[in-house]
């Protein structure tokens, strides 16, 4: 067809199709580019070469030809998709979210559409959205192990763990060798509280991925919930040999070895974790921890200090800073770091307080008692001045009671302070 | 990626190493019995909703304390009981209780005699002789207002609380308290932890979401709800109080949410101070400063927080010299997830948190409030013992293995620096899960032996009678203040016996809302003397004594006995004493015992039946005696010597269950089975009953029988666990896998340390196709009993048939010689 027209941008593009069905990728992009160069309004040959090009990672290009597919085409559910994709993994999270989006409401029945959007939804913060997404797609296909593994994963992080432990278990149960969903499995199962199953879920993985060391360590730390301080031992040491970059293995086995009473081989650990992430304030801390209690100040005030750079809202790490140099006959220092711990420490509390006021005034709203509700949403205010809810609520409560002015002033402040109200 | 993050391993895990395994690996000498249903410690503690609760309100539970209201040398016991959020008719309202210590074993309730039966959020107790009568007076705590009620002397006591000002003006969670000397003026003090101030109408729910735990909506708090201020008041000693918690500086404190309250001498200079365990905040150390303030010095002297410098949530208090250095140190219960924290006192004004280094820390999974340190095998080292038991109901629905009701905790003492967790070794009571609260420790029996009398949660009280080790020696000592308070809270024994040393206080308050028995216990191992005895007296005169008779109490009077022997006082023996009695009959007793244990049984009975004549109350005696009556069986005497013995009918039930009981431990089965129907024809709804028959009825192959007897117990006892273990024997017995593996995972859900229905699920997970939950099964079982050479085979059969083969052979070889081993 080609030989006998060989300006045909169409079958170009066939031949193409053609070609990268046969895994002749290189030379099915060719012919694209071929097609497209023919006919840069051939949405069909744009939208093959951009996928193609996504599919051989060339993600700039991609996106090039798919943008170009989408502006000729902008109901491709397709080229939606994938241009969708492109940008999340371009770390552009919100084109991606609009994209996707425009994929879905073009066929709404693609579930892997469905499932992408919920992903970037995820990424995005908008976990609520983002469930609902996933579970459409979950609906539409209930075959895809990704998508309840997605979905299992956002329900963890809105804390519905129950939920997460049915989703992600049907996704092994279908899957049993998808290692990801076994490792979240076993993250929701540990916070649901279900040590023994999690334990039982991560040594499954480590008995079919043995190189896994993400699934050593996660077992290492279900072990050690568990008081199973030997087999949290051997292992962590698994993770750590395993993946010589992950800091978290060393750190964890350190902790262990320090609560076992062998400091001077919990020191090496969490110096191996400083040497794989210098800024791990929480090695530093416990380094810190250890030389003080050795009554070695200098090496103590040293870690405290770079922990409490590193991480200057730590209440604890001010607090030994503070009883280190009080201990070092430095009462000035002292005093200010313990100042600042107390400091750490009140706004905490008080942040926690803010938060129950909130929800009182938000009761008293409810039952029309705007005088107490405008109480406690001040009250709220009092303890945390950047609690965005607490000035939105307050907002609310003064345009009930006709107050416009300081209403807009409040609602201004809480979208100042992150509010998407 | 959403690495788990380390937050959980601040906390936990220690090894025990060499000396303390090889302890560990022996019996310890001494255990437990629960006897609180025998002796009549029935009134349930009600306290918020079962299985959830909208409220912080609902999960403290209450405390409980021992005191000798009467005087008659026999520990009474104080019970406080809670409500619910929807109350109760008037008079229908739970109400604390007070029960008489009879002497013989049993208690009667005698709330109503005595005019205790409140009502209300009560919470926890402490005793203390207020206006130095000689007799000892209570306070109970609340939620709401508190109550102070005066032993009048004749039974009863008198709610005297508006009288000594010490209303309240308005609703204040009140908890943990102690009565205390604090300015040496001879007249006791009162210092009243609290924990938040509560509103119910404004507080957060767990409706609203902002309270979980592992994604359990829960009730909230402390953190983020306003703390409450402790209170001290000033015994004025005209039957009054002053409220001098603000300038006495007791509400200048670095935490709050007080709860577990106990005094002490933090640094031995004679002025009583006081711990108090926060909630979420690092605790109190309130050092005494002799001027009529305190300071709270917990945070500067490293009492307050754990070891990496977290505030922990603090419940419980126990103080004791555990190391035997003079000073007094400090034990406290935590949070699930969290270690207890022990920290050792250095005399110099400072706390050495010791937790990992004693082996404190290889628990984190229990959930701590009631503790003590009590040297439990008498051997001079003090032990401790915890009580457990979750916060949240809402947590059955999680498949934890804490649980909501835990198993105790207890750590023996291994005279070098570290504890070992022996509660496996001990079994059942300690080990049987309960939703335990307050705890109280004090010898009811005078058997020189420190029992445990403890407050669980919308549960029945428990009593633990401690049986421990007659080898070792023990001294009791009753301090009585002349100058100084009456009970001599802040009094410090110091004892001597060769080359040993050990220090003890009188306290007030202690463990979790709870008042312990004030007189002073010893163990002394194997010293038969006591060389010397000094006290320090609360207004800080010093006595001394010497030569001191020990398996005795003693009471020393101040200013009386400078330099001599202590006047001695026999105490009451109701169960288990050496009794009085000639030397003539001392020699029949003895023979009569050595023939009986060297097995000559049927020569043994006329010398056991003419001791027990003599000396009916010897119930080693009557329990030789009654041996004797079933291994030659004759039933009916060994009935009636039980009846006896147990002050039962001989044809009651109870006689007939009890003889049965030591048939079938006899083997005795077709003896065990006549005195079990019997029960059963007499009261078919007495508990054991019908599980013991049902067993019988396995061990001879009638499983139908088997099962019926045993579903029958089930609907007495729903949680009997090994009613439920044996149900699920007699299925895999007829391979009906599924039913058994559904009775099995009820057992372990009622009982789960006990290392058979995990066998048995192995093998019916195995037999079904689940090999993955098979071996998990399998190695819980070896992990609860690493020398059953069942679970080591079963489980080398199930790694052999997942392909496992290295590992299989490992467990064949296991098998096989624990095999040779008991052979």
């Amino acid at each position: 067809m080609i030989a006998a027209n060989p300006s045909s941008a169409p079958a170009h593009d066939r031949l193409g199709f053609v070609l990268g069905k046969q895994g002749a990728t290189a030379e099915a992009i060719g012919e694209f580019r071929t097609a497209v160069s023919l006919d840069p309004k051939f949405a069909d040959a744009q939208y093959h070469l951009g996928a193609t090009l996504w599919w051989t990672k060339d993600i700039e290009a991609a996106r090039q030809a798919l943008e170009a597919a989408v502006k000729l085409r902008p109901t491709h559910a397709e080229s939606r998709y994938y241009l969708g994709l492109t940008k999340r993994q371009q770390g552009d999270v919100g084109g991606a979210i609009v994209d996707l989006r425009a994929a879905v409401a073009s066929a709404p029945s693609l579930a892997v559409a469905h499932m992408q959007l919920g992903v970037a939804l995820q990424e995005a913060g908008d976990i609520d959205a983002a469930i609902a997404s996933l579970e459409r797609a979950a609906t539409l296909d209930p075959s895809r192990a990704d998508t309840a593994n997605s979905l299992g994963l956002a329900l963890m992080q809105r804390g519905d763990a129950a939920r997460a432990v049915t989703t992600l278990r049907r996704a092994v149960d279908q899957h049993p060798e998808f290692g990801s969903a076994r490792l979240n499995l076993g993250t929701a199962l540990l916070q649901t509280g279900a040590i023994d199953e999690a334990t039982a879920e991560y040594r499954e993985l480590t008995r079919r991925e043995p190189e896994n060391a993400e699934a050593f360590y996660d077992l290492g730390l279900a072990l050690k919930q568990h008081d199973e301080f030997d087999a949290a031992e051997a292992a962590l040491r698994s993770a750590l040999r395993l993946d010589p970059k992950m800091a978290e293995a060393p750190y964890t086995l350190g902790v262990v070895l320090w609560q076992s009473g062998r400091a001077d081989e919990a020191i090496a650990m969490f110096r191996e974790a400083l040497s794989r992430r210098a800024e791990y304030a929480d090695a530093h801390y416990m380094l810190g921890t250890i030389f003080r209690q050795r009554g070695d100040l200098d090496s103590a005030l040293a870690e405290f200090r770079e922990t409490t750079r590193i991480n200057p809202s730590s209440p604890e790490a001010f607090r030994s800073l503070g009883q280190a140099l009080a201990a070092s006959h430095d009462p000035d220092g002292a005093s200010a770091a313990i100042a600042e711990a107390d400091r750490l420490t009140r706004v905490k509390a008080d942040s926690q307080a803010a938060v129950f006021a909130v929800n009182a005034g938000m009761e008293r709203l409810r039952k029309d008692d705007i005088a107490a509700a405008i109480g406690k949403f001040r009250e709220a205010i009092r303890l945390a001045p950047d609690n965005p809810q607490a000035h939105y609520q307050l907002s609310l409560a003064l345009r009930k009671r006709g107050a416009r002015a300081e209403a807009n002033a409040e609602l201004e402040t809480a979208r100042r302070l992150g509010c998407r109200c | 990626m959403r690495r788990l993050t380390c937050v959980v391993l601040v906390t936990a895990l220690a090894v025990i190493e060499g000396h303390g395994q090889a302890v560990q690996d022996s019996a310890p000498p001494f255990s437990f019995v629960n006897v609180a249903r025998e002796a009549g410690l029935n009134a349930p503690v009600v306290f918020g909703g079962a299985t959830s609760n909208k409220y912080l309100l609902e999960t403290t539970g209450t405390g409980v304390a021992f005191i000798d209201y009467d005087n008659d040398g026999l520990l009474d016991l104080f019970f406080v009981n809670g409500s619910t959020l929807e109350g109760f008719p008037a008079s229908k309202a739970p109400t604390n209780h007070l029960y008489r210590n009879k002497g013989d074993g049993t208690f009667e309730d005698v709330t109503s005699k005595a005019g205790l039966g409140d009502s209300g959020w009560g919470q926890g107790t402490c005793v203390g002789d207020v206006d130095n009568d000689g007799r000892d007076d209570l306070f109970v705590t609340y939620w709401g207002q508190n109550h102070l009620y005066r032993n009048t002397g004749s039974g009863r006591f008198e709610d005297v609380t508006r009288a000594a000002g010490l209303q309240q003006s308005r609703v204040r969670w009140n908890t943990g308290c102690a009565f205390l000397d604090y300015d040496r003026d001879g007249r006791l003090d009162l210092l009243v932890a609290n924990y938040i101030d509560l509103d119910l109408a404004t507080a957060p729910t767990p409706e609203s979401g902002l309270c979980r735990y592992k994604g359990l909506q829960v009730a909230c708090g402390p953190p983020g709800l306003t703390g409450g201020k402790n209170i001290l008041y000033h015994n004025r000693g005209d039957g009054t109080f002053e409220d001098v918690s603000e300038k006495s500086g007791i509400t200048r404190a670095s935490g709050t949410y007080g709860l577990g309250v106990s005094t002490f001498d933090f640094d031995n200079d004679g002025w009583v101070d006081v711990y108090v365990a926060n909630d979420s905040n690092p605790s109190a150390v309130y050092r005494n400063n002799h001027d009529g303030t305190f300071t709270d010095v917990g945070v500067k002297a490293g009492c307050a927080y754990s070891q990496d410098g977290k505030p922990q949530a603090g419940m419980g208090v126990a103080i004791g010299d555990y190391d035997r250095n003079g000073t007094m140190d400090i034990f406290k219960t935590n949070f699930a997830g969290d270690t207890s924290t022990l920290y050792a006192n250095s005399g110099e004004g400072l706390c050495d948190d010791r937790t990992f280094a004693a082996g404190i820390g290889m628990n984190t999974r229990w959930l701590g409030w009631g503790t003590g340190f009590v040297d439990l095998d008498n051997d001079g080292w003090l032990d401790l013992f915890l009580t457990n038991g979750h916060v949240y109901p809402e947590v059955r629905q999680l498949k934890t293995e804490a649980g909501y009701a835990q198993r105790k905790v207890i750590y023996r003492n291994l005279g070098n620096g570290r504890f070992a967790d022996i509660t496996e070794q001990l079994g059942a009571p300690v080990t049987t899960p309960k939703a335990g609260r307050g705890a109280a420790f004090g010898d009811f029996d005078n058997d020189g032996q420190i029992d445990v009398a403890i407050a669980n949660v919308n549960d029945q009280p428990d009593l633990f009678r401690l049986k421990g080790d007659s080898r070792n020696h023990w001294i009791t000592l009753k301090l009585v203040g002349t100058t100084s308070n009456r009970d001599a809270i802040g009094a410090r024994v110091h004892l001597v016996t060769g080359k040993a040393e050990q220090w003890q206080e009188i306290r007030g308050g202690g463990s979790y809302l709870s008042q312990n028995d004030f007189r002073v216990h010893f163990g002394l191992g194997a010293a038969t003397r006591v060389d010397r005895l000094e006290v320090r007296w609360p207004n800080g005169a010093e006595q001394s004594w010497q030569n001191l008779d020990v398996d005795k109490f003693h009471t020393l009077t101040e200013g009386a006995g400078q330099g001599q022997t202590a006047a001695t006082e026999q105490g009451h023996n109701p169960v288990a004493a050496e009794p009085k009695g000639s030397a003539a009959s001392q020699e029949a007793r003895s023979k009569a015992l050595s023939q009986y244990l060297a097995g000559h049984i049927a020569e043994a009975i006329p010398f056991l039946e003419e001791t027990l004549k003599a000396t009916p109350d010897d119930s080693q005696v009557a329990y030789a005696l009654a041996t004797a009556y079933a291994q030659t069986r004759q039933p009916d005497k060994a009935r009636g010597t039980i009846a006896r013995a147990f002050k039962v009918s001989p044809d009651s039930a109870a006689a007939h269950l009890l003889t049965g009981q030591m048939m079938n431990r006899l083997e005795l089965e077709d003896l065990a089975q006549a005195e079990l129907e019997a029960t059963i024809r007499i009261d078919p709804k007495l508990p054991e009953a019908h599980y013991l028959l049902g067993q019988i009825a396995i061990f001879r192959s009638r499983f139908d029988e088997g099962l019926a007897l045993m579903r029958e117990e089930l609907t007495l006892n729903p949680a009997h666990a090994m009613a439920l273990y044996r149900i699920g024997d007699i299925y895999v017995r007829q391979s009906k896998w599924n039913e058994a593996i559904d009775a099995l995972q009820r057992s372990i859900w009622m009982n789960p340390y006990f290392s058979g229905p995990y066998i048995l699920l192995g093998k019916s997970f195995s037999k079904t196709g689940q090999p993955g939950q098979a071996e998990d099964m399998l190695n819980q079982a070896i992990a609860f009993d690493p020398n059953n050479k069942s679970a080591h085979y079963l489980l080398a059969q199930v790694l052999q048939q997942a392909g496992k083969l290295e590992q299989a052979k490992r467990e064949f070889a296991i098998a096989e010689r624990l095999q040779g081993d008991s052979k």
